[in-house]
Formats: structure tokens, C-alpha cells, sequence
């Protein structure tokens, strides 16, 4: 038996951590970024374990992009006990890997067991480890790196000794490390075994001399030399393991190179001007070893450590992402953008453990206690432990609480209502949408077999329309401002080319945007998910296209990582036994030759630490103090009115009531129910972008003042100026209540009666296809003018259509441009300039904009701020000379509210002012006006739409001001019905049955004279989007 | 002797054997089969003999379903084929190849005609299922009669189109021709549901319908109704068409979109719209807040119109009263008061356009609470000696006199 006995620390910091992390997974791991990204992953391993391509997300896409063998380890769990059993084992399993990997590789930095152990303790609750796994959920980071420490200790030794044994130790776990995540050894030759290596060469050059100061730089190159030959062996083995072990990851990155624009990462932020990102990725995986940062550089730069103090600074350094402009020096542009930054902050927080490990050793029972205590005497000794041990732990409870208090994703979804809709009606034959579902989107995909455009692993899109643009997902689209809503309406506007039917909607702020382009609401679900539905979309063919890679691929990629682990294990299980039941007595392996004594603290080092703690503490009050003033509301009337609207953007009524002034006798209820009854795009689905306070009128107690707003709607950027009165009292200034409309609706309680329509859809209940009898006939549509028309340089086309038949429709306008070869120029569909939902004998105006997939070239700048109305047109080079009109009708049963008047206008100085006033009984949220242009012979030229910013209410009126456009350089180039098709059919052949004899004369009645710049007329046409239907 | 004999014998039969085994050609073979014409359903055998003994063959079938080769049975110097189930029970010409030793040694063909002796089957396509009344429009029923095995009777056979509108059910005999049966069935000059059905020997089909719509609206003409004939800005004036029909005195579709176009003096064009129901559509308008004549008229776009209207509203005040107040700096406009004298419903827009020397300053817009509209001229703000403003509310403006202010420091 062995003398040695079991190191207490590390089992207690064993069973900490897996009562510690083991328990809190369960709360936290399916909110975290990345968990329900590898479940979905662990899910197509589980059910087609050879076949590399997946059809749920982006059209199909391979994941051969992704190393596999964290998904493949809880693939194979899952099918113990489903896919979360899976996940948590894997994790658990990480836990341990991490604590124990931690524990060799201090072993093998400081040769002491009772450091390890103390390493290993402050590791369980080190807060890169706690934020990692508990926030950003990456478990094959985690195993990677795990293993990779666990792998250190025998690279050495194969080094020093030139024993095979380690050799194939090292290698086996190597093998592992890169089947779970390729970056981990790549970047990890790089920081952690080169330095590595260093230090093997400085432990044989000290054996041939009595210290380390004594080793020169000959001495050192000339032991590199002798030991080149196993070094050599050790990288050359390496190389080809990378290379072979994930072999088809490699073939699949050449044959589908990452083209995509890269996605901005909150790592790669300034810092000190995003200080969120500075709190993820910096202040939080650094936590409380920053404080000891300076003992940590000290250490690593004595002698024998040289080269792990190297690349450490590089780490740190690295690790500041956009902060210093210093890693975009060091990383080139490309690696720049492509790379995540936080993971340099990752390793060399990981990198510091064995120090901290010593440090927290030598202030709790070592030689910097009896330093301090000759020192500062016992109590501050005592104060001093304890308050660090404290700071630790709240440190390690804040990072796993904090997405407890700020949640990273939306409310945890019961996708179970979602998997039944998809089940159900044959709904999976069509594409879906997820909006608003944060990661758990991945979690849908792993439960239903239909698929989506979007998906959540962004490196594998393959849509021009994703990979042109920095999103990473629709789904949360509203986040990356124009670019993001830019996307998705062209998804939502040119559904048919991606098979999508269906949307899921969590997040009422793109209700408008799918309204206006032509989708409707279905039903909400249990789950409080609204269902859209666009109608003539084409289900998904029989027999998707997919990249087919050759079998022996496949094979590789099923077998080898499984098999790395069932190697490694064979491989070490015999020194894993021996070392944990203590079976045999083994050889103290070679590092533990140049064990440290801790003797002497040096006292320098305590003050440096002293200074370095201070000036931390000066930061962070000096931090406090610019957070304070920044926010300081009411010295100012511009700081009083800007938190004004800070505080109603953020639906925060009490604050943004208190700088109301105190006199005015406002009450908290009166102003909420002032402020809350106005619906419409900007009070109910806008987002603040920017605010500019521009002074009217100053004096000393009072001032008029312009707030000039921008706000981000999912429809358009809109910019709103807003007068209001400031007032000083008792130093402070406020905010005069604006007035509120004083206008009474006639009528107390009135009725409305409609029409309402209902589609059966299939009346038998049957599995099958829709019987013929029960598919309705397409309503019958007339296009009554049709104009390819120039403006601005940009063609587009422009029409009327009316609905003939007696049922509502649904209407699609999509439309072609060729050229005089009769060659395809563009194609795309009407967006929201055009009334979708059309009542029977209703008429609508529409506009075809040609849109490119934005910002595909690389030269076209791309806006920096965020405009959803504006589209890169698409460039035609040659002149179209024809075009065509593939119009198709679809009964709709919603969405037709008419009650709305235009009840007054005005045409003056190039503006319509006009008044809405709603005589229905729903509340308008957002009225969006078609204004058609025609020249003075009548003939329609353009079409243009305006949303107004405020809803109308029930019997309530809503003012508008449109400014008429200069349409001096728009002209008509070919006017044509020629090529106008309705379902199908030649325009006309139906409509001349229905319409015999059309009254062209009532149809030009309808038409505003104005004194327009180069138009004549106008038309008015009002479409109304009803947020809340009751 | 009777030994060489029978040595002979049998270097004779053995010569024969080979000569038979080896001259087996064409020339040979013959179909013994000489049906030309199956029932589908029936078992198909096919068999060619020959004058010896036969050596197998394939025989290569063209058929409807597609092309096979089908293996022979050989029993002595006959060859049968068996014709596949499947391939037997549908109707058809079939070509026939038979092979030997990959060379074509025959050719012929054979028909399959539909089993008469098997219950009929009927399947039916009718549309569109919704037409429009008059007699331009019509719906097609295709009757496809089969046997049992889904083969489409031989034309001439007589299938009943029946179909049923209001009181009138009409049965029409076709005759199947290229296997369907059809008819136009033309609309009728009254919208309601249409039935229709066929029939074939005994097999009857399921009940089929068309809709007949209404065809596009006629001319109509339009009313309106108000609770008073006073230009408030508040009450709701309700306009409403006749019932609008189509040329054959139908209801048009009820959710027909009517546009109500308002012509105001000033030639301004407001629009307020409605749905049908039951033919006559609702739409409503909010009274002018002036003095005004509306013109209406509604249009079904393109197709049908009615005849203009008039509608007068009344001013509701002719004179309204106004005093400056706090040195001049509060200006109350009211109390405004409408016809009977009672104070005007909150909300009524009021118009202070401020001058000083004759130029445009500001233009303020206050609603009216309780009769009355404040305006407030802060002394910070308006620092001239002297103002002169114009009021305007309810259609009505009054200009002040130019009113002195003191000095602000």
C-alpha cells in the first residue's frame, strides 16, 4: 500500500463542485447561450448518427462544422435517458475533468499536493469556470480544455524522460481534446504547451547547473537541442492527430470556407465605452484573480516559468478585446473578427489557478500569513483571508445568479403546443420561423422534424440572404438594427422562395412588420405564441438537395472520436486506478524535482499587491462617481428630459413621473393612463435610438425646448420632435405636463356590424390531401393598371388591381423584369406598399421594389445606423425593357378593417394634413396610407406609404401630415397589361367575363387634384393594422 | 446385327435429339393463343407451341403500367405465359416480343377491355365551385365511369348528369366519349346553392355543388341620417346605400366594398368606406367643424355608382366671446356655445395666430375644456410692447386689436 494519503483538498473540492455546479446546473444550463445548441446537435447524432446533414436549420447544412464529440457523448446518453439526461451527465462529467485537470496541472507548475489541492478548491469556484459553464454553457470548451490540462503533465514527462508511455498518454488524451473542440488545442499548442516546453528545457538545463540563475541562454538552446528530437516527435504527432482526428471538419472547412461577414461579438467591444461587454467578458471571467494579478505575473516570470509568464501577458492582452487596439495588431483583421476574444481571458484566468492555488496556500497556512501577521498583526491577517474568501464566493454566486436577475433569453418556452401545430395538418411540410425565442429555438429543432430558414449555429448558414449580413439569427433579429430587420422582411416578403408558411411569434414587436407583408395571425397558441400563416406558399418538395460527402468521411467522423475516448481510457485507466485507489506506490514523476519552498514572502511583493488593490479600489470609485453624474436627472433641462424619455422607453411610468413638475398636481394613475392609452408604432413597438435636446427658448426658470427623437420601429426609422416646457423649482428642473387630448368621442356605446368569414379547410377528417371539393376556388383578381417605371435611377413597378370575386382575398403581386433578350433581370414581391387583405370589389395600389440581397458586394457600404425601410435596390445594369406581373389570390378570412375615415384634408405647401377618425369598434394600431401619384392625364406614375405614428381610437381622431414627394425625375417606361397574370391566367380573359363593360370615367373621379411637383392627382388609400384584436 | 441396329438406333435418336436441341428457330414456333381481346380481371395466358420440344423464352410486354419480361413455363413443345395479375386487370393494348436466346422470334399484340361484369364505379370532378349568376357562366361535371378495377368504360356508355336549383332538377343524359362524360352546366339568373350528381348503371356518385354568386353591383342610390344637422366636430353623420343588387336583382356579395366619396366647398375629397351586408353598406362621418356642404357619392369601384347627394351642416356658433386677463397674458377664448345655447363638447379646436407688427409670430392650438380655451403668453417669451392676435374656432375668426403689454426685464 501507499505511504501516500489522499489529498482531502482535492476530494473536497470534488464533492463541492459536483454538489456546487451539479445542483445548479439544472437551473441553469438550459438558459445558458450554447447548451440547447449542443442538445440539438447530441439529437441528429442520436438519430442518424453517419449521415452528416442536417435539414432542420438554414436550408440543410452539414455538421461536419462542429467537432463532434461532445454531441456524440450526449447522443449516445440520450438514448439511456433522453436528450437532458444526456446533456447534464456530459456536464457533470466536465465538472470533474475541469477540478481534477486543474489539479494535475498545478502538480505539474508547482510540484506540491497540498497547492494542487488548494488550486483545485479555488478552481470550483473560479468565476471564468462558474461563467463558462453556468452562462455561456460551452461544454466542449470546457472538456477541451479539461482534458488539455489533464494531457500537460505527461507531454512533460515524455519530454524529460523520453518514456513511450507518456508519449501515448499524451497523445490519447490529446486525441480527445480535439474530437471535443477544435480551437482548445490549436490555440492551446500555442499558449499552453509551448510554454510547456520552455519550461521542460529550463528543468533539464537546471540539472545541469545548482540553480536556475545560473542557466544562461546557451545553456538553454544547447538542451533544447538534445531535447529536440522528442519534441519534434511530440509536434509532428500532434499535427497529424489534429489533422486526422477531426479530418472531415478540416475537408468541410475547405469545401465551405467561413465567407460570411463576421458577426459582431460583445468581446471585441471597447470595454470601457460597452461596459456590459467589459462585465461578460472581462471584469467576470477575471473576478477576484485580478485582485491577485500582480502575484500571478510575479510568479510566472521567475525563471523557470518564463514561458508560461509569456504567454500569459499575451492572453491578458489579447483578452481586452477592442479595448487596446493592440489584438487586432497582434490577430491581423481576419482572425480578429472571426475569433472569439473571451476565450483568451478564459485561459489565462485558467492559467493563473496553479498560482492563485499557491497564493491562497501560502496567505492561509503558508509564509505570506506569517509575513503579514509579523506585519499588520493577526487581526488584519484574519480580516484579510476572510474578506478574500468572502469576495470569492460572492463573486462565484454573483456570476451564477446573474442570469437569474438579468435574464440572457426569454421566458423558458413549453414547446410542446409548437410540436403538436407542426404535427398536426401536415403543417411540417412547410418551413417555419422562429421570432423572439432566444436559444431555446434550438430546442423546437430538436423536437420537431420540420424545418426552418433560421438556425442557431451561425457558422453553417448558407442563405446569401444570412451570410451577407452580421446576424446571427432572425429569431432576434430586432437586435442587430438594420441589418437584422432589413433580413428578416426580406424572408418575410419573398417567403415562397424558402418555403415558409408559418411563423411563431414571442415578441410583439414584429406583429406590424408581418402584418405588412402580407402575413396574418392564425391562432394564439396555449403557450401564448401567436401563429402567422402566409398563404400561397408551396410546401417543401419531396426530396430536399443536400451535399453529399463521401463514405469514408462519414465513417471517420462516426467512428473516430468515440474511439479517441475508449483509447484514452484503455490507455491511462490503469494509472487512473492506481493513483486514486493508491493501490501501488508509483515513482514521484519528474516535476516534482523542482518543488518551491515557501520560505520567505517577499515583503515588496506585498506592498505591490497593497498598491495594485488600491488603485483597483480607485478605479471603481471613480467608475461610481461617473455612473453617479452621468445620471444625475434634473440638473439640467436637457438632462431632465432626455431621462424623461429614458425612463418611458424603458416603461419606467414612476421614474419618468417624477420629473414631471410637482405642482402641476399630475397624478402617477392620471399620467399612466395618459400616457399608456395612446396605442401605435411608436408607443407600442418602438425602441429610443437617439434623442437630441435642442433649446427654444431659455431663461432662468424656465425653457422651451425640442426633443428630437429617433426611434426604431420594425417598419421604419422614425424621427419625432417633441416641444416641451421645463421649469426649475427649488433647483431642480421639471417637465410641464404636456396637454392631453380633450376630445370626447360622440357616443358612449354604439355597435358595429360586419361581415366575418370562416374557412373550413378540410370538412372530412382525413390524413390524407385535401379532397378536391373541399379547395376553394381562387378569388378572381383584375390587374387594372400595370407601369414599369424609373425613379430616382431605381426601376420598379407600379399598378392597381382589384378583387372581382365575391369572397376576400388574400393578395400576392410579384413581379419580373427582363431585358430585350427576354432575359430574367429581377424578381422580388410587393412589400407593404400594397393592401394585402382585400374585401370583395376593393381596389389597392402596389409598388414592386427590386430589392438585392443587401449588402451582398463588399464594396457597398453598409449603413451604420439602423433604417428597416431603407434596401439596397437591386442594381439592374441593363435597361428592362419588359416585364411581367404573376399576381395570385388566395381567400382570406381576416384583417379587413375598413372603418376608418379620412374626415378632413388639407393640401398645403406640398403637405397632406388630413384627420383620421376610426367609426369601427377596434382600436387602429398602426393606419398605414398608400398615397398613389398620378400626372395630369390621370395616369397612375407612383406609389408611395406612409405609417402614421399614432393609432386611432375607437370614434377618435388622429392627425396626419404627409409630405407630398418631388416626383419631377420619376417617369413612365413602359405602361403594359400584356403580361399580367392572375392565378395563373392572362389577366384579362377572366375579368372581361366578370367585368364586361368597366367604368374607366368613376375610377379617375376618385382621383385629389394637387399642384404637385410633377404630379397632379392623388389617391388615398388607408390599410389598418389591428394590434389586438378583441 | 441387332446389336449394330440398335447402335444405330441410338446414334440416330441421339443425332435427332441434337438436331432438335439445335434447330429450334423461329420458324418453329407458333402462338397458339388467338384471343386477341381479355376481360380485365381474368387470368391472361398467352401459349405458342412448336412441332418439338421447346426451349424457354421471355416474352417482353408493353404494357400501360410499363414494360416487363415475362418468364415462360415449358411443357414439352408447348410455352405459356402467365400475364402478371396487375398487368391483367387494366385496360389497354399490350405488345408482346418473344424472346429467345436475345432474338426477337415473334411479335404480336393483344387488348384488355374493361370488365363489364363488376360493379360500376363513378368519379367525378366539378368545377369551379363557385360561379357567378347569368348565363355567360357555367360549371363543367366530368363523369369518369369504371368497373371495379378502376378502368374507364368503353366510350358510349350512358351516364345521368342531374342537377338540382331551386325547384328545377334537370337530368341529362351523355355518353361517355374518350371514357369521360361531361357537361357544361350554365348558371342560373338567381345566386344560391347548386347541386349537382351523376350516375352510371347503378353506381351512384356523392352530391357535388356550386355556388352561384352575385354578379357585379348596378347603380344604387345613397341617404344619409344624423342626429342634427350642426358642423360640431363631434356628432356622426351615417350614410348609407340602397340594396345594391346585380342586373338580376341579386344582393351583391355581402363584404362588397362601397366607397363613399365627400366633396367638400373647397373641392376636397374625403373618403369614408363600408361593407355590404345584405346588400346595403354603413359608413359613417364625422360632422365638419364649420360650417360646410358635403357632396357624396359612392362608388363599387368600376362598376356601379350612385347618384351625388348634398349634405348641409349648419355653423354652430356665429360669434364667440374672448377677454384678456392678468395683464393681458391669459387669453380665455368662450364660453363657445352651441344651438341651444349649451356649452360645446370638449375638444373643439381653437386657433390663436400671434402677430406683432403685422408679421406671423406663432400659431398656438388649444382644444376647448368646458367651453373655454386658455392661452398663456409667457413674459419670457413674448417681451414686445404690443400683440395683435387672431382667433378662429367652429369655422368662425376674429381678429383683436393690437394689445399693449409691459415691459419685460
Amino acid at each position: 500500500m501507499s505511504t501516500e494519503k489522499s489529498n482531502k483538498y482535492l476530494i473536497a473540492a470534488l464533492l463541492i463542485g459536483v454538489v456546487f455546479h451539479g445542483s445548479a446546473i439544472f437551473f441553469t444550463l438550459e438558459s445558458t447561450y450554447d447548451a440547447l445548441i449542443h442538445m440539438f446537435f447530441a439529437n441528429h447524432y442520436a438519430t442518424s448518427w453517419f449521415e452528416p446533414w442536417n435539414y432542420s436549420w438554414y436550408t440543410g447544412f452539414t455538421v461536419m462544422g462542429y467537432p463532434p464529440l461532445v454531441h456524440q457523448a450526449i447522443g449516445l446518453l440520450s438514448l439511456l435517458g433522453g436528450l437532458k439526461f444526456g446533456l447534464f451527465t456530459v456536464a457533470i462529467i466536465g465538472i470533474l475533468l475541469f477540478i481534477t485537470g486543474v489539479y494535475r496541472y498545478t502538480l505539474l507548475i508547482t510540484a506540491d499536493r497540498t497547492v494542487a489541492g488548494y488550486a483545485a478548491l479555488v478552481a470550483v469556484f473560479s468565476s471564468s469556470f462558474v461563467e463558462t459553464l453556468h452562462i455561456f454553457g460551452q461544454l466542449p470548451s470546457i472538456v477541451g480544455v479539461s482534458i488539455l490540462m489533464h494531457c500537460m503533465p505527461e507531454i512533460y514527462l515524455w519530454i524529460k524522460t523520453g518514456k513511450i508511455k507518456n508519449l501515448l498518454s499524451a497523445f490519447s488524451l490529446l486525441a480527445v481534446t480535439i474530437c471535443s473542440h477544435h480551437v482548445t488545442p490549436i490555440f492551446g499548442m500555442v499558449f499552453f504547451i509551448f510554454p510547456l516546453i520552455g519550461t521542460v528545457v529550463m528543468d533539464v538545463s537546471r540539472e545541469k547547473v545548482n540553480s536556475y540563475k545560473e542557466i544562461r541562454f546557451k545553456l538553454f538552446v544547447q538542451t533544447l537541442f538534445k531535447l529536440l528530437k522528442r519534441i519534434i516527435i511530440f509536434g509532428a504527432g500532434s499535427l497529424v492527430l489534429i489533422v486526422f482526428c477531426i479530418f472531415p471538419y478540416w475537408v468541410n472547412s475547405k469545401a465551405n470556407p467561413i465567407t460570411q461577414v463576421p458577426i459582431p461579438h460583445g468581446s471585441r467591444d471597447n470595454f470601457l465605452e460597452v461596459t456590459s461587454s467589459g462585465l461578460m467578458f472581462f471584469v467576470i471571467p477575471w473576478g477576484i484573480l485580478f485582485f491577485i494579478l500582480p502575484y500571478v505575473f510575479y510568479r510566472y516570470f521567475s525563471k523557470r516559468y518564463i514561458c508560461f509568464g509569456l504567454s500569459i501577458t499575451l492572453l491578458t492582452i489579447l483578452g481586452t478585446g477592442g479595448t487596446t487596439p493592440i489584438p487586432l495588431k497582434v490577430l491581423g483583421e481576419n482572425a480578429f473578427n472571426i475569433l472569439t476574444l473571451d476565450r483568451f481571458t478564459l485561459w489565462a484566468s485558467i492559467m493563473s489557478l496553479p498560482m492563485s492555488g499557491e497564493f491562497v496556500y501560502r496567505l492561509i497556512e503558508g509564509d505570506l500569513k506569517t509575513a503579514i501577521q509579523n506585519k499588520f498583526g493577526n487581526i488584519y491577517h484574519r480580516i484579510l483571508g476572510a474578506a478574500f474568501a468572502g469576495s470569492f464566493l460572492f463573486f462565484a454566486s454573483f456570476t451564477i445568479t446573474l442570469g437569474y436577475f438579468r435574464p440572457f433569453q426569454p421566458q423558458k418556452i413549453n414547446t410542446l403546443p409548437l410540436v403538436n401545430f407542426l404535427n398536426q395538418d401536415q403543417h411540417d411540410q412547410w418551413r417555419y420561423l422562429p421570432l423572439g425565442f432566444g436559444d431555446q429555438m434550438a430546442t423546437l429543432s430538436s423536437q420537431t422534424n420540420a424545418k426552418t430558414v433560421d438556425g442557431n449555429y451561425h457558422s453553417a448558414r448558407r442563405l446569401p440572404e444570412l451570410t451577407s449580413r452580421a446576424i446571427e439569427r432572425l429569431e432576434n433579429s430586432k437586435f442587430r438594427g438594420m441589418e437584422g430587420i432589413g433580413s428578416l422582411q426580406q424572408f418575410l416578403t419573398v417567403p415562397e422562395k424558402y418555403n415558409l408558411k408559418y411563423v411563431f411569434s414571442n415578441d410583439k414587436f414584429y406583429d406590424p412588420i408581418l402584418y405588412f407583408c402580407g402575413w396574418h395571425r392564425l391562432s394564439q397558441l396555449e403557450n401564448g405564441i401567436m401563429v402567422w400563416e402566409r398563404l400561397n406558399i408551396a410546401p417543401l418538395p419531396k426530396v430536399l438537395p443536400k451535399d453529399e460527402v463521401p463514405v469514408y468521411l462519414k465513417l471517420m467522423w462516426g467512428i473516430i472520436p468515440i474511439l479517441t475516448i475508449i483509447i484514452a481510457f484503455m490507455v491511462n485507466v490503469q494509472s487512473i486506478f492506481f493513483k486514486a485507489l493508491k493501490l501501488k506506490e508509483e515513482p514521484k514523476p519528474d516535476f516534482f524535482k523542482f518543488k518551491v519552498s515557501y520560505t520567505r514572502f517577499p515583503l515588496k511583493l506585498i506592498s505591490v499587491l497593497h498598491l495594485w488593490v488600491l488603485i483597483l479600489f480607485i478605479i471603481m470609485a471613480f467608475g461610481g462617481y461617473k455612473t453617479y453624474v452621468a445620471n444625475a436627472t434634473q440638473i439640467s433641462p436637457e438632462n431632465v428630459v432626455k431621462s424623461y424619455y429614458d425612463a418611458l422607453d424603458f416603461k419606467f411610468y414612476e421614474k419618468a413621473h417624477s420629473f414631471i413638475d410637482p405642482r402641476s398636481k399630475l397624478s402617477i394613475s392620471q399620467f399612466m393612463l395618459e400616457t399608456s392609452v395612446a396605442d401605435g408604432i411608436l408607443n407600442s413597438y418602438a425602441k429610443l435610438d437617439a434623442i437630441e435636446i435642442q433649446i427654444v427658448k431659455k431663461t432662468d426658470q424656465r425653457t422651451t425646448l425640442v426633443a428630437k427623437t429617433k426611434w426604431i420601429t420594425p417598419l421604419e426609422i422614425i424621427n419625432k420632435d417633441y416641444y416641451h416646457e421645463t421649469i426649475k423649482r427649488n433647483g431642480k428642473w421639471f417637465i410641464l405636463p404636456q396637454k392631453t387630448p380633450l376630445d370626447i368621442p360622440p357616443d358612449q356605446f354604439l355597435s358595429s356590424n360586419l361581415t366575418e368569414y370562416y374557412k373550413q379547410g378540410r370538412r372530412k377528417i382525413t390524413t390524407q390531401q385535401t379532397y378536391h371539393e373541399d379547395v376553394l376556388k381562387q378569388p378572381e383578381l383584375e390587374i387594372l393598371s400595370a407601369k414599369l417605371i424609373q425613379y430616382n435611377n431605381e426601376y420598379m413597378i407600379v399598378g392597381e388591381l382589384q378583387n372581382l370575386d365575391n369572397s376576400p382575398a388574400d393578395v400576392i403581386v410579384k413581379s419580373t423584369l427582363y431585358n430585350k433578350y427576354d432575359k430574367e433581370l429581377a424578381t422580388f414581391n410587393a412589400k407593404d406598399a400594397i393592401k394585402h387583405k382585400i374585401l370583395p370589389k376593393e381596389t389597392t395600389s402596389f409598388k414592386v421594389n427590386f430589392e438585392e440581397i443587401s449588402w451582398l458586394k463588399k464594396e457597398v457600404n453598409k449603413p451604420t445606423t439602423f433604417n428597416p425601410n431603407e434596401y439596397t435596390p437591386k442594381n439592374i445594369a441593363e435597361t428592362p425593357s419588359n416585364f411581367d406581373i404573376q399576381s395570385a389570390g388566395n381567400v382570406a378570412i381576416t384583417d379587413f378593417y375598413i372603418q376608418v375615415a379620412l374626415s378632413d384634408l388639407v393640401v398645403e405647401n406640398n403637405h397632406l394634413k388630413g384627420t383620421l377618425f376610426n367609426y369601427g369598434i377596434q382600436e387602429v394600431t398602426v393606419p398605414e396610407l398608400i398615397v398613389s401619384y398620378y400626372t395630369k392625364e390621370k395616369e397612375l406614375l407612383y406609389v408611395d406609404h406612409y405609417f402614421v405614428r399614432e393609432g386611432v381610437r375607437v370614434q377618435r381622431k388622429q392627425y396626419f401630415d404627409y409630405k407630398l414627394l418631388d416626383l419631377t425625375n420619376c417617369k413612365i417606361i413602359l405602361s403594359s397589361l400584356e403580361n399580367c397574370f392572375v392565378n395563373g391566367l392572362p389577366n384579362k380573359d377572366l375579368a372581361q367575363t366578370i367585368v364586361p363593360n368597366r367604368n374607366k370615367v368613376m375610377e379617375k373621379e376618385l382621383l385629389q387634384k394637387v399642384n404637385g411637383k410633377g404630379f397632379s392627382y392623388v389617391k388615398i388609400e388607408l390599410n389598418n393594422y389591428i394590434g389586438n384584436p378583441k | 446385327m441387332k446389336k449394330i441396329a440398335v447402335i444405330l438406333l441410338c446414334i440416330c435418336c441421339l443425332v435427332v435429339f441434337a438436331v432438335v436441341k439445335t434447330t429450334n428457330t423461329a420458324a418453329t414456333i407458333k402462338l397458339d393463343t388467338s384471343q386477341k381481346k381479355f376481360t380485365a380481371g381474368t387470368p391472361i395466358l398467352i401459349q405458342f407451341s412448336s412441332l418439338r420440344v421447346v426451349k424457354n423464352a421471355d416474352l417482353f410486354l408493353i404494357h400501360s403500367y410499363g414494360k416487363t419480361i415475362v418468364k415462360g413455363k415449358v411443357d414439352k413443345n408447348k410455352l405459356r405465359f402467365s400475364i402478371p395479375e396487375l398487368y391483367a386487370k387494366k385496360t389497354g393494348t399490350v405488345s408482346w416480343y418473344l424472346i429467345q436466346d436475345r432474338k426477337n422470334i415473334a411479335a404480336g399484340q393483344f387488348e384488355i377491355v374493361p370488365n363489364d361484369a363488376t360493379p360500376t364505379l363513378i368519379e367525378n370532378y366539378l368545377g369551379p365551385t363557385t360561379i357567378l349568376t347569368g348565363q355567360d357562366h357555367y360549371t363543367m361535371m366530368v363523369a369518369i365511369p369504371t368497373d371495379s378495377y378502376d378502368n374507364p368504360k368503353t366510350d358510349n356508355t350512358t351516364v345521368f348528369i342531374k342537377d338540382q336549383f331551386l325547384d328545377d332538377i334537370t337530368v341529362t343524359t351523355k355518353k361517355t366519349a374518350d371514357f369521360i362524360a361531361w357537361k357544361n352546366i350554365y348558371s342560373r339568373t338567381a345566386s344560391g346553392k347548386m347541386l349537382i350528381s351523376t350516375q352510371c348503371n347503378t353506381a351512384l356518385s356523392k352530391e357535388f355543388e356550386t355556388d352561384i354568386t352575385p354578379s357585379i353591383a348596378t347603380n344604387f342610390t345613397i341617404d344619409y341620417a344624423r342626429n342634427h344637422q350642426f358642423a360640431d366636430g363631434n356628432q356622426i353623420t351615417r350614410l348609407r346605400t340602397s340594396v345594391i343588387k346585380d342586373q338580376f336583382g341579386n344582393l351583391v356579395g355581402d363584404g362588397t366594398l362601397v366607397t363613399f366619396q365627400v366633396t367638400t366647398k373647397n373641392n376636397i375629397f374625403l373618403k369614408t368606406f363600408a361593407a355590404t351586408i345584405n346588400g346595403v353598406a354603413i359608413a359613417q362621418l364625422l360632422h365638419p367643424d364649420h360650417q360646410e356642404i358635403y357632396t357624396v357619392k359612392a362608388y363599387v369601384t368600376g362598376m356601379a355608382e350612385s347618384k351625388p347627394i348634398q349634405i348641409a351642416y349648419q355653423a354652430l356658433i356665429r360669434d364667440f366671446p374672448y377677454q384678456f386677463l392678468e395683464k393681458n397674458r391669459k387669453i380665455v377664448v368662450g364660453p363657445l356655445t352651441s344651438f341651444m345655447n349649451q356649452i360645446v363638447p370638449d375638444g373643439i379646436k381653437v386657433e390663436l395666430k400671434i402677430f406683432h407688427k403685422n408679421k406671423l409670430i406663432e400659431t398656438k392650438i388649444v382644444e376647448s375644456a368646458k367651453g373655454l380655451a386658455t392661452f398663456i403668453l409667457l413674459p419670457p417669451f413674448y417681451k414686445q410692447s404690443a400683440y395683435q392676435f387672431e382667433i378662429t374656432t367652429l369655422g368662425v375668426t376674429k381678429k383683436t386689436e393690437t394689445i399693449p403689454y409691459e415691459n419685460y426685464q
